[in-house]
């Protein structure tokens, strides 16, 4: 029994309802696109993105067999897709730029994003591994991000996707090949990890 | 770049990613999205403001439109279901019991009909009962609590019929183009014809309906009206039926009623055999539920006997069988979007054969007591793993 369907139901008009959601989705989410983006900042202006989509879309959705999760998990990825598609040349902004207000609670929001960067960069294997996914077509970098980055079973990558269990092993045996040829080209001059 | 050997899979494999939290962020994001104009609802005075400015004739003209058409008929079923759903939604009130009380149409001698009632507790607690109207004696107790379960029965009560219904195990469905693994579950109710044709004495005749989401007493223990919209929903032959009218304790009623029939979903098979073979008939049930095959009703001999497993048991058992047509009614409540009744209801050649029925009589939310969840204060038997199935044959 699918215990989020009622949720879901109550959801799209009771606040309360929508926060159970929130709480139980908000983190596989954001983790998704922060392994993505490898951006902490960038990830959780995204992840905002797909959940006001969420619940402005939530009348829309269907129950037909496939998890709400994953119903997220395709907005995410469409927000994701979309940003890069319309900032081809996204450099990082910086954090001074955007943080306006210096009350306290924003003071915390700088330091706490501060030490998420920091993490994320202290996992060099993860930095090494994302920038080379970062140069597949978007269809690879899902596969292998679900797959490897979120730990997902082939048929839960497929159930998100809505793709086949076939076509996802297709995918991932391809992505891998075109990793495996990324990682093992000689850098560009000037080009450093 | 280092030069990496072609363990990239290993490397994947063993990969941690960061997981970078924002506690703060994620708290900010929760309020502002519960704190959003999207649950707010909108003064009067702002709502007139806004609509002012759309021409009144054109939106008079719009709202009549809409009327007329529910009223006549012209709204689409789906369009009818998910007003009515959205209509019962507006009556919950989160956080509480969720209570249910329902009777099935069948009688049993002596004792009349049997009531089903159900309390639901979030997504993990789940308790039904089962009980005689008129005498309130229990036939059946059971309570859910995550992945626990706790039975009582009486095994000997003639009201086993509405405990029946099997689970079917998951069904793996495949075409040419893909593969997929469903996790449908499938019941079957089995309802005796009452008036058998003179002149066969000793033949006993029963209707076995498979169905998804079955109204059985499982079956019901698994759904509640939520789920109850959301299968109508995806039903893709959903029609509506027009309106009926109900007069009961609540008053006068006026409901909706909406239809599927026979389907990939949603059979019923005629099965007539010598009361001397009732033992073998709920094996026979349990091959056709396994099976879900399409029976050829060809006058004189209705078996394929290059058949299946269940065709081919059917004839060496000395059971007669025939596909006939189902149509399942549901019923809602036009002004609160409760569901008021489901009836499944067979046909053989436009006859009508052999009806079950499951009508709503109460729906409540209810303060959360622990005790309403207790296995202990009711004495039930805690069930193994796998064991939660309908038991016992048809009577």
């Amino acid at each position: 029994m699918d215990d989020n369907r009622l949720l879901v139901e109550r959801a799209r008009t009771d606040p309360h309802a929508f926060g159970l959601l929130f709480d139980r989705h908000h983190d596989d989410i954001y983790k998704y696109i922060l392994h993505r983006t490898a951006n902490a900042e960038l990830a959780r202006d995204l992840t905002s993105e797909t959940f006001y989509k969420a619940l402005n879309k939530l009348w829309t959705f269907r129950w037909q067999n496939v998890p709400f999760l994953a119903w997220l998990y395709r907005i995410a990825s469409n927000e994701v897709n979309g940003f890069y598609r319309k900032h081809k040349n996204y450099k990082n902004v910086p954090l001074e730029d955007i943080m306006e207000n210096s009350g306290s609670e924003y003071r915390h929001l700088k330091e706490e994003l501060e030490g998420a960067k920091e993490e994320i960069n202290n996992n060099l294997l993860f930095m090494e591994l994302q920038q080379a996914v970062s140069c597949l077509g978007n269809k690879y970098q899902e596969v292998v991000t679900l797959r490897f980055f979120e730990h997902k079973k082939v048929k839960e990558v497929a159930e998100i996707l809505n793709k086949s269990e076939g076509t996802v092993k297709s995918l991932l045996h391809r992505a891998l090949k075109q990793l495996k040829e990324i990682m093992e080209a000689p850098p560009k001059e000037g080009e450093s990890l | 770049m280092k030069n990496h050997d072609d363990k990239i899979d290993e490397m994947l494999e063993n990969l941690s990613p960061p997981d970078a939290a924002l506690p703060a962020a994620k708290a900010m994001l929760r309020r502002e999205l519960l704190n959003s104009s999207h649950f707010k609802p909108k003064p009067p005075v702002r709502v007139f403001r806004k609509y002012a400015l759309i021409s009144v004739p054109v939106l008079g003209v719009f709202l009549l439109m809409v009327v007329l058409k529910f009223t006549q008929g012209e709204m689409s079923a789906m369009a009818r279901l998910e007003y009515l759903e959205s209509t019962y939604y507006k009556s919950f009130i989160s956080d509480t019991v969720h209570y249910l009380k329902a009777r099935f149409s069948e009688t049993v001698k002596t004792e009349g009909h049997v009531v089903v009632e159900q309390w639901r507790y979030g997504a993990d607690k789940v308790r039904i009962l089962l009980k005689y109207q008129e005498s309130q004696k229990i036939v059946g107790h059971l309570i859910l609590k995550g992945k626990q379960a706790f039975l009582w029965l009486d095994e000997d009560s003639e009201a086993k019929i509405l405990v029946t219904g099997k689970q079917g195990e998951d069904c793996t469905e495949k075409d040419d183009n893909t593969e997929e693994v469903t996790n449908n579950a499938y019941s079957t109710m089995v309802v005796p014809v009452e008036n058998i044709p003179a002149g066969k004495p000793g033949i006993k005749q029963v209707v076995v309906i498979i169905s998804k989401d079955s109204i059985d007493l499982f079956g019901f223990a698994t759904s509640d009206p939520a789920k109850i919209f959301s299968r109508l929903k995806a039903s893709p032959d959903l029609a509506y039926a027009g309106t009926d009218t109900l007069t009961d304790s609540r008053g006068k009623r006026r409901l909706e009623m909406f239809e599927r029939k026979t389907s990939q979903d949603l059979r019923a098979f005629l099965v007539e055999y010598n009361e001397e073979l009732e033992k073998d008939l709920e094996v026979l049930v349990e091959k056709l539920l396994k099976q879900r095959i399409e029976f050829h009703s060809q006058s004189g001999d209705n078996l394929n006997r290059d058949g299946t497993d269940a065709e081919i048991y059917a004839d060496k058992g000395g059971f007669e069988i025939e596909k006939i047509d189902v149509v399942e009614t549901t019923k809602v409540d036009k002004d609160t979007g409760m569901i008021s009744s489901i009836i499944q209801q067979a046909y053989r050649r436009g006859k009508p054969m052999a009806k079950h029925e499951l009508t709503f009589l109460k729906e409540q939310f209810l303060v959360y007591e622990p005790g309403i969840f207790d296995e202990n204060r009711f004495q039930l038997k805690e069930l193994r793993p796998g064991q939660l199935q309908g038991t016992g044959a048809a009577k």
